[in-house]
């Protein structure tokens, strides 16, 4: 057995004056003797290069990267290489296939600007790995200036060689910037992840393909028609999670997008809301919702949260809670939303405090509230409501209380994470009343905010605050202010069962 | 409405809670190591024995010595939290002070995260050998993992030959 060979002890003693021996080191070669599969997976966190040059290592090692199960082709031309490394590498892929012939493929990476390679040559790469049962792709054709380097119909896009989509044996299929090139007939019966990127998909792609994928789970659509209207409509499906990174041409908002998806359980949006119409039609079993917005049109956004009324589970960030706080301060009746947990990703900044108030009025079923305090982009409030409805920033949560005695009925959960974000201080600092002072007068909305949420949250039965990590490498970095727990545990809390948990890690 | 008054309850300083189901794991030289449910199902391979119902019992583990088990439940019970808090800096910052370890070490922990089939552990693991091995001659890497060099000169001729095309 040729696993056997590389681990055979060798023991190095030496003998002391008295005659004894005293064994210094064991030099055992541990590694070689790890099965073929574990050496592989260890090869897979290196280049295709590094793991060529392993075969120099000794007999058990000469011939084990051909059989590896995946191959990675990287082969993007950094700046101050030219054309010609760009045929050299070509070469390298050539050989080492031919190299390879007869193993298995499981995963196939291909990363290349189609600029420098010919497409047929691409062609046989995947053939090679549809033979080989290939159960990952994962192609990328992007060039340098990726997203929108290529226009639909130029001829430098590759197009996709239809045998990708018979392939029986596919679980993950990842495309970015080629042309989908459709076929007629599609059947992908392993399929379960699909990843489109900076694709063009004409109007019944997005249903041709899933209907055509039984076992489907998961779908991400990232820069997708950027210049035209996107159709994601699924309607019989059954699909685990939709992600969409959305983004328009500034010369092409005119587009709109369609979204029909009766079986969708759990949404996740990047990016923007800023095409031009949003036809949200079903989504009648979604459980979860995520927002990470850039920039939003605020009638767009009501749109949405009208869609997701019934979402039980919402995560939504700083530019949405911004939008929304213009509505409160201009008192616009809150939403009936049924969500139980929601997380605020918000830096508590001014213009952030309406828009809290406002989702905590709108989510009366609300069970678990998460505050991920994260820094905030600059705010972009129209003058004219900032001028109109200015507010005093430390006296926000005091000026509202009254408000709180008919909400945060059911909550029992609160978390906070990152808690008193980038806040320094050293050891010897926290005796300087001064600097403890300084530390609370910076922090107070997120102090007070907490002291309002233990005075009118009836049934909480845990309050669990952890403090952010990141921000500061001072001796005590883990530590929360010992004045602050005090503070914060010395607070009236309406629900006698109520326990304040300080994670410091 | 209770209001709160004298009997406020202390900050505890880890939010590990006492009433969880614990797990008993016996270790390849008969120690036993008491673990939360939720730590010992970050295996796969104990996950699939506790749903095949073995989970009232003694878990034995007869490949994993006591000092390497001690090793990987630290690492699912820091994982634990780590899920529970979505910090990827702490993480990362964690996992490499972790796995700063010798090669005996290391090919031990490796074969407990393969055997128990903790995913996050082998890539962690072998990530770190791949780490070791890349940028460095073969000669080099001999040393570091005690590789013995078996190929005759003529026969390391032959490779180089071989391989000329991925090294032009």
């Amino acid at each position: 057995m040729e696993e056997a060979e590389g681990s055979k002890r060798q023991k190095l003693s030496v003998t002391r004056g008295d005659g004894s021996q005293i064994l210094v080191r064991e030099t055992r070669d541990l590694l070689s003797g790890l099965h073929d599969d574990l050496l592989h997976h260890i090869m897979s966190f290196m280049s295709m290069e590094e793991i060529i040059r392993t075969g120099f290592l000794s007999r058990r090692w000469r011939y084990l990267w051909r059989n590896i199960p995946f191959l990675d082709f990287a082969l993007r031309p950094s700046n101050e290489e030219d054309r010609h490394t760009g045929e050299r590498r070509v070469s390298f892929v050539e050989t080492l296939l031919f190299r390879h012939k007869g193993s298995r493929v499981k995963k196939l990476c291909i990363n290349v600007d189609t600029y420098y390679i010919n497409k047929y040559q691409v062609d046989s790469w995947i053939d090679y790995a549809l033979d080989g049962d290939v159960e990952e792709l994962d192609l990328d054709f992007s060039a340098e200036d990726f997203p929108g380097s290529y226009l639909p119909g130029d001829e430098l896009l590759y197009d996709l060689p239809p045998a990708i989509y018979r392939c029986e044996t596919l679980q993950s299929l990842k495309l970015c910037c080629c042309d989908l090139n459709l076929p007629t007939s599609i059947h992908l019966r392993s399929l379960k992840t699909l990843c489109l990127t900076a694709v063009d998909l004409p109007t019944n792609a997005i249903s041709a393909l899933t209907s055509n994928c039984p076992v489907l789970e998961e779908l991400s659509l990232k820069h997708c028609n950027i210049y035209l209207n996107l159709n994601i409509s699924i309607p019989t499906k059954h699909l685990n999670i939709l992600r969409i990174i959305d983004q328009v041409d500034e010369f092409f908002d005119d587009t709109e997008m369609v979204i029909d998806v009766p079986n969708l359980l759990s949404l996740e949006w990047k990016g923007c809301l800023l095409r031009d119409k949003y036809h949200i039609k079903r989504l009648s079993s979604l459980l979860k919702a995520r927002f990470d917005l850039e920039d939003a049109l605020p009638d767009k956004l009501e749109l949405f949260l009208h869609s997701l009324h019934h979402v039980q589970d919402l995560t939504i960030d700083c530019v949405f809670i911004q939008m929304l706080s213009t509505w409160e301060v201009q008192n616009k009746d809150p939403l009936r939303l049924n969500v139980k947990c929601l997380e605020l990703k918000t830096g508590l900044t001014k213009w952030e405090l309406p828009g809290i108030l406002y989702l905590l009025r709108s989510s009366p079923e609300l069970e678990t509230l998460v505050i991920n305090i994260t820094s905030s982009p600059n705010i972009d409030i129209d003058d004219e409501i900032e001028n109109q409805y200015d507010f005093s920033e430390r006296e926000y949560w005091r000026s509202q209380e009254h408000c709180f005695s008919s909400l945060m009925r059911n909550v029992r959960t609160i978390k906070i994470y990152n808690f008193f974000k980038g806040w320094c201080i050293y050891q010897e600092e926290e005796d300087d009343c001064s600097a403890v002072k300084e530390l609370f007068k910076s922090h107070e909305h997120e102090i007070e905010l907490i002291r309002v949420l233990l005075q009118y949250s009836d049934v909480l039965e845990r309050m669990i605050i952890s403090k952010d990590c990141n921000g500061c490498v001072g001796e005590n970095r883990s530590q929360i202010p010992f004045m602050v727990t005090v503070k914060v545990i010395n607070f009236p809390r309406t629900s006698p069962n109520a326990d304040i948990i300080f994670s410091n890690f | 409405m209770a209001s709160s008054s004298s009997s406020l309850p202390s900050p505890s300083s880890s939010s590990s809670s006492s009433s969880s189901k614990k797990l008993v794991l016996r270790s390849s030289d008969e120690k036993h190591f008491e673990v939360d449910e939720a730590v010992a199902l970050q295996s796969e391979m104990i996950k699939q024995m506790v749903e095949d119902g073995f989970g009232g019992d003694v878990i034995p583990l007869l490949n994993v010595s006591s000092n390497i088990l001690s090793k990987v439940i630290d690492y699912c019970k820091k994982h634990v939290d780590f899920d529970s808090k979505k910090k990827m800096d702490d993480r990362r910052r964690w996992d490499a002070e972790y796995i700063d370890v010798g090669v005996d070490e290391l090919y031990h922990l490796i074969m407990a995260a393969n055997y128990r089939n903790i995913k996050g552990l082998l890539d962690l693991t072998c990530q770190k050998v791949a780490d070791t091995i890349k940028g460095k001659k073969p000669k080099q890497i001999r040393i570091i993992f005690n590789i013995k060099n078996d190929v005759t000169p003529e026969g390391e001729q032959k490779i180089r030959k071989e391989h000329s095309w991925a090294f032009e």
